[in-house]
C-alpha cells in the first residue's frame, strides 16, 4: 500500500530545454532495462523472496525506482 | 538565477530531510542492528516532521494525513509536484 507524498524527491528547474537530453532521461527510464522496468521486477519479485531483510530491500528500492 | 521563496525554501528542508531518512532507511534494511545509523535516520525522521508541520500549515497538505480542512477537498489545489509552477 502506498501514501503518495505530494513533493518531488528533488527540486527541477529547466532553464535550457533539450529535447536530445530529454530522449535520453526517458529512454533510462521508461526503456530496455529501465527504471520503470526495474521497479516492477522489484515489486513483483519481493513476493518470493525468503529472507525478509533481502524483501525489505526490494520493497524500498522498488518504491524509490 | 531567480530567488527562492519561503516556500521553495521550506519545501526544500522537507525534500532534504526526506531524502536523508528514505536513504538510511535502505541503510537500515540491510543493517538493522546499526546504533549510528538508527540514530541518523531518528534524527532526520524528527526534522522531517518539524519541516512537514511547517510547510503544511503554509502551504497546503503533502499526504492525506495533513488535511484538515472540513469545508472542502484541498488535495488538487497547489499545482502537482511535476508542474513549472510548482518548481
Amino acid at each position: 500500500m502506498w501514501i503518495y507524498d505530494r513533493k518531488l524527491q528533488y527540486p527541477v528547474k529547466i532553464k535550457n530545454p533539450n529535447p536530445a537530453i530529454a530522449k535520453v532521461i526517458i529512454t533510462q527510464f521508461g526503456g530496455p532495462d529501465g527504471e520503470l522496468a526495474a521497479s516492477q521486477r522489484y515489486l513483483s519479485q519481493r513476493y518470493s523472496m525468503p529472507y525478509k531483510e533481502v524483501s525489505g530491500v526490494l520493497t524500498d528500492i522498488g518504491i524509490e525506482e | 538565477m531567480q530567488r527562492m521563496t519561503e516556500k521553495d525554501k521550506l519545501l526544500r528542508r522537507v525534500q532534504i530531510a526526506d531524502f536523508a531518512v528514505r536513504d538510511s532507511a535502505l541503510y537500515l534494511d540491510v543493517y538493522p542492528n546499526n546504533k549510528k545509523a538508527l540514530a541518523y535516520f531518528k534524527k532526520y525522521m524528527m526534522l522531517k516532521e518539524e519541516a512537514v508541520k511547517e510547510y503544511v500549515s503554509k502551504y497546503g497538505p503533502l499526504t492525506y494525513a495533513d488535511i484538515t480542512s472540513e469545508n472542502r477537498w484541498t488535495w488538487n489545489d497547489a499545482p502537482p509536484p511535476w508542474s513549472v509552477e510548482a518548481n
